[in-house]
């Protein structure tokens, strides 16, 4: 029952997504969370996902771990991960690769650590699948905790969550989750809820802690910054919709998509003049149930064309050196975005 | 220092701040030490019988006074207390356990399992109590075991709801997922992590169930439900001195300020546990 189910294939991406669409049944209808969704987090690497609250980047990896709420419809897809669908695999498959090669570190730090427990005890836990003996399992948690920059790990574990900080406590989370060495990490914002001079250090340690391990990161944030210090690769989400990825210095310095562009003019860091206005993008998200026709951020958008109103734009790729586009193809990471703008003449 | 060490000194010293729930804890610790030791400590053997004697009020060797065979009734107090607890032990381990189980199972299985033990739940819980042990009384003749059999059954509803509501508040929390996302199977999250936040209010629950299911032992007693003549019984003391009413009060007071007592220690215990446990306040430690 326990041990490796799936053959494990060594190189290729760890993680391709292609055509993934999730539906929420509610009283008014089939909730469009997510619609075509594709995104390759390929192997070592870091790839971070951005977008406003309600784009679907939670539904996103819920879809990923395969823990989505009950009234959550696949409509179709592919997750592949390191060569199998995991929408495919039994739950009792799917459940032996979280937190073995899957692992997950989650927003708040206050609240994912059970608080009855030691530290020491949770630590234990996570490694339930090994058959070491618990003084094992005790070095072993006391080594992840040094990993991750905890200073006197022994009394660390004999304590309980609320003697730690914040910062603390998002380590020891960092150090479960990367306790089975897994292949894939999935960060769900796991920074917001600290203060800014931790979220450096955590990020630091992040870095460090992938190149050590080798596994690949997948990155959930609305904080710009902080994508731009981590990600090798950007994802940008909007309504439930991939409007933009690339690699993340091409998308950073030369963003196609024009909610792309809006989302870095309203980085609170790339305000060049003195303002008492923060930007903001005018409008509000597009209803999910009705969705509208055409592009889903025309009514948003300051440069939209008579076809956006008519013409769902595809997510296209741009051949490097010409200026033509090409139809998109899941594997590599070129520079692509779904906007109508990019088969306009220059 | 041990975990239990801990936790004990913990509610000492939050004991010491709080004159209600000393009294509580003074009072059920009284109450134990008592029944414990009736062997010890009952002045005369329950059951001897002294009609020369009979409906006596309180003497240097009777300090309660005597019933209307003439038994000793603070003996018989003492005694009947210990039927008292080994029911309400007895009846609150088993039914709690049960409800543990079963309640963290509707609160966390799927969503079907629910509603049958729901409805089940609700079903046992809509019989009168009373009733339910006349029924049951009647097909097996009355017998201390049916008395802890009928608080067993009527008491799981009881855990059971509160601990399927503690489970159901645990599953959305963040830490609860967490562990679901780390690959842990279901009776993993529920032994090592759902039962020790629910088992502090379970503990609770329990001290203030103690009242109830001594008040129903007393109470099938009194109806001659429960323990069986000679055997000593609140309730049966109870029964015997009403019908002697006019004759001597004693035989009442005797056997009702027990009761009186063991209510409201256990519930000023309790009370008392529930503020230490709280989880709530417990956020607050440094």
């Amino acid at each position: 029952m326990n041990g490796p189910v799936l053959e494990i294939p060594v190189n290729g991406p760890v993680l391709e997504i292609c055509d993934l669409s999730i539906n929420y049944q509610t009283d008014h209808g089939a909730l469009r969370a997510l619609r075509n969704v594709n995104l390759t987090v390929p192997k070592g690497k870091i790839v971070g996902i951005v977008g406003e609250s309600g784009c679907g980047k939670s539904t996103l990896i819920s879809a990923i771990i395969r823990l989505l709420a009950p009234n959550a419809r696949i409509a179709g897809g592919v997750v592949q991960f390191r060569g199998n669908d995991l929408l495919k695999l039994s739950p009792e498959q799917m459940r032996n690769l979280r937190g073995d090669e899957i692992s997950m570190v989650f927003q708040d730090p206050m609240t994912s650590l059970n608080p009855v427990l030691t530290i020491g005890r949770q630590m234990a836990d996570v490694q339930h699948r090994s058959s070491s003996s618990r003084a094992a399992k005790n070095t072993r948690s006391l080594q992840m905790l040094e990993r991750v920059g905890i200073a006197d790990p022994e009394t660390q574990l004999r304590r309980y969550p609320h003697h730690l900080s914040g910062g603390m406590r998002q380590r020891v989370a960092i150090a479960m989750a990367l306790m089975a060495e897994p292949s894939l990490l999935i960060a769900d914002e796991p920074t917001t809820a600290l203060d800014a001079t931790l979220e450096v250090q955590i990020i630091k340690r992040l870095r460090e802690l992938q190149h050590d391990f080798g596994c690949s990161i997948l990155f959930i944030s609305h904080h710009l910054g902080v994508i731009a210090e981590l990600c090798d690769e950007v994802v940008v989400m909007y309504a439930g919709e991939v409007v933009e990825s690339g690699a993340m210095r091409e998308v950073f310095s030369a963003p196609q998509h024009p909610y792309t562009q809006k989302l870095l003019d309203c980085d609170p860091a790339r305000i060049a003049q003195k303002t008492r206005r923060l930007p903001v993008i005018e409008g509000n998200l597009p209803s999910l149930v009705h969705l509208p026709e055409g592009c889903i951020f025309k009514d948003r958008c300051t440069l939209s064309l008579p076809r956006c109103a008519t013409e769902r734009p595809r997510l296209l790729g741009r051949l490097p050196g010409s200026g033509q586009t090409a139809p998109v193809s899941v594997s590599g990471t070129p520079h692509r975005s779904a906007c109508h703008l990019l088969e306009e003449p220059a | 220092m041990s975990k239990a060490q801990n936790t004990v000194l913990r509610i000492f010293n939050a004991l010491k701040k709080d004159p209600l729930g000393m009294a509580g804890f003074i009072l059920v610790s009284i109450i134990l030490f008592l029944t414990v030791f009736a062997a010890w400590l009952a002045p005369h053997d329950p059951l001897e019988i002294d009609v020369y004697n009979r409906l006596a009020s309180p003497t240097a060797a009777h300090w309660l006074g005597t019933d209307q065979l003439g038994r000793d009734i603070l003996s018989r107090v003492l005694f009947g207390g210990q039927v008292a607890l080994k029911v309400s032990l007895i009846a609150i381990s088993v039914s709690m356990a049960i409800g543990l189980v079963l309640g963290m199972l509707a609160g966390f299985g799927p969503r079907w399992l629910d509603r049958i033990l729901v409805v089940s739940f609700d079903t046992v819980r809509s019989f009168p109590t009373i009733m339910f042990a006349l029924a049951i009384v009647a097909l097996t003749g009355p017998s201390l075991n049916t008395v802890i059999g009928v608080i067993i059954i009527t008491s799981i509803p009881v855990y059971a709801r509160v601990v399927r509501t503690q489970t159901q508040a645990l599953r959305e929390r963040d830490f609860i997922l967490a562990e679901r996302a780390m690959g842990a199977s279901m009776f993993r999250i529920l032994r090592y992590h759902v039962l020790p936040n629910v088992a502090a209010p379970m503990f609770i629950l329990a001290s203030m169930d103690v009242p109830a299911v001594v008040g129903m032992e007393a109470g099938l007693s009194f109806l001659g439900l429960g323990v069986s003549p000679p055997t000593a019984s609140w309730g049966s003391i109870l029964n015997d001195g009403y019908s002697y009413l006019r004759n001597s009060p004693w035989p009442i007071i005797a056997g009702g300020i027990p009761l009186i007592a063991v209510t409201l220690g256990f519930t000023f215990f309790g009370e008392a546990l529930r503020d230490i446990f709280d989880p709530k306040l417990r956020r607050k430690d440094p």
